[in-house]
Formats: structure tokens, C-alpha cells, sequence
């Protein structure tokens, strides 16, 4: 079975998140996990994070990941969105959102997807400081 | 030959410039070897470039693999989505 994939780079915070099939009724787990900007970066008093991407290669790299991912854990689906430009402290930065037929595909998938977009995608983060 | 290399994130920072171009005297040059030179030119990057890697027209490089002076050469380090 080929897994339903999207992949979205968005300006600024993330907001609606994607809607999974819900007619698809080998669906048993539906797994979203949603990054957060938080107050606190290294001890500091945090305002925002700027993300910069390389386009196209960072929709490219999310992609092929995402294809790797769905296949290794026999997912029905996966959505990724992940910001560029500003995301203030309590805005939501990155999206991921998985249906399997089971949750520990899912669960599992979530965190290699997770571990593996911070090593290789070509993505950076810059914290912009309260105090400058 | 000259060969300019785009610079991202905390690399750029730490180099102060978001592009290099290196003189490159021995071509053809692999992407190893480029990351060798950049060591050379910015050596503030030394510590991240082990665990960095070159794309040639948005694809990952392999270290062996012979980078064309037209193309478009970006060195991908220090990434941190999420």
C-alpha cells in the first residue's frame, strides 16, 4: 500500500492543522505531534526563533523522508509542516501528523521521522532574544 | 577556477557571510575535497564540517563525487528543524 504524503513549508506560525481521512477504515491511530516554541533557549530568555530552509531542497529532503518513513512503518498516511521566517514563544513551529493501522507503528514512526529530519533536512534555527 | 559555496544557519554566523568562494587550483574537485578547502578558508567551520555535507543543485553529494563549477554548491551543516 502506498501511504498518502504531504509535505508543507509555511510562512510564519502553523495554524490550521491537516485534516486525516477519516473514511479510510484501515485507520486505528492517528498520532499528531506539534513542536512549540518555548520561553526559555540555553537559559535565556527566549522572544522567537527564526527558521531559514533551502528551497527546494528542503520540500525535496522532507519528502524523500517522509516516502522512507511511510514505508518503514507501513503508515497509511503522513502529513509534515514545518515553519520559515518568525515563530514567537507558544506558536507551533512544526506539524506531524500520522494514521497507521496500529500505535506503535506510529509512535515509532514519530520519533525516527523526528530524529532523523534534525540531522539531515535542511533546515536552521536562529533564537532571537528578549534582551537582544 | 573559482567556486562559490552558500553558507546557512549558525555556519553562515560563524563565517560572517552567507556565500565563500574558494580558488580552486586542482580540478576536477570532489566534494571532499572542497569541504577541505572551505576548512582552510574559514577554519571556524573546522569543528562543524564533519558532520556537514555539500549539495550540488539541491542533491546531496557524495564525498567522491566531482563538483561542476556551474553548478549551484551549498554546504548543508548544522541543521535544526523542528
Amino acid at each position: 500500500m502506498i501511504a498518502k504524503i504531504q509535505v508543507k513549508i509555511v510562512e510564519g506560525p502553523l495554524s490550521k492543522p491537516f485534516e486525516w481521512d477519516a473514511s479510510d477504515e484501515h485507520v486505528g491511530a492517528v498520532l499528531t505531534f506539534e513542536g512549540i516554541v518555548r520561553r526559555e533557549e540555553a537559559g535565556r530568555d527566549l522572544k522567537s526563533l527564526r527558521y531559514d530552509a533551502y528551497e527546494p531542497m528542503t520540500q525535496n529532503e522532507l519528502q524523500k523522508l517522509s516516502t522512507k518513513i511511510a514505508q518503514e512503518f507501513e503508515l497509511i498516511a503522513l502529513y509534515v509542516e514545518h515553519s520559515v521566517g518568525i515563530v514567537r514563544v507558544g506558536e507551533i513551529s512544526f506539524r506531524l501528523t500520522l494514521t497507521s493501522s496500529h500505535r506503535a507503528e506510529a509512535i515509532a514512526a514519530c520519533d525516527a521521522f523526528i530524529i532523523q529530519m534534525k540531522e539531515t533536512i535542511p533546515l536552521w534555527k536562529t533564537p532571537l532574544y528578549s534582551d537582544g | 577556477m573559482t567556486l562559490k559555496i552558500l553558507l546557512f544557519g549558525p555556519q553562515a554566523m560563524l563565517a560572517g557571510r552567507q556565500e565563500i568562494v574558494l580558488e580552486v587550483s586542482d580540478t576536477p574537485v570532489s566534494a571532499s575535497e572542497v569541504l577541505n578547502l572551505i576548512a582552510k578558508e574559514l577554519p571556524q567551520l573546522s569543528s562543524s564540517l564533519g558532520n556537514s555535507r555539500l549539495a550540488i543543485d539541491h542533491e546531496f553529494a557524495d564525498p567522491k563525487q566531482i563538483v561542476p563549477f556551474d553548478s549551484e554548491v551549498a554546504l548543508i551543516g548544522m541543521v535544526s528543524g523542528g
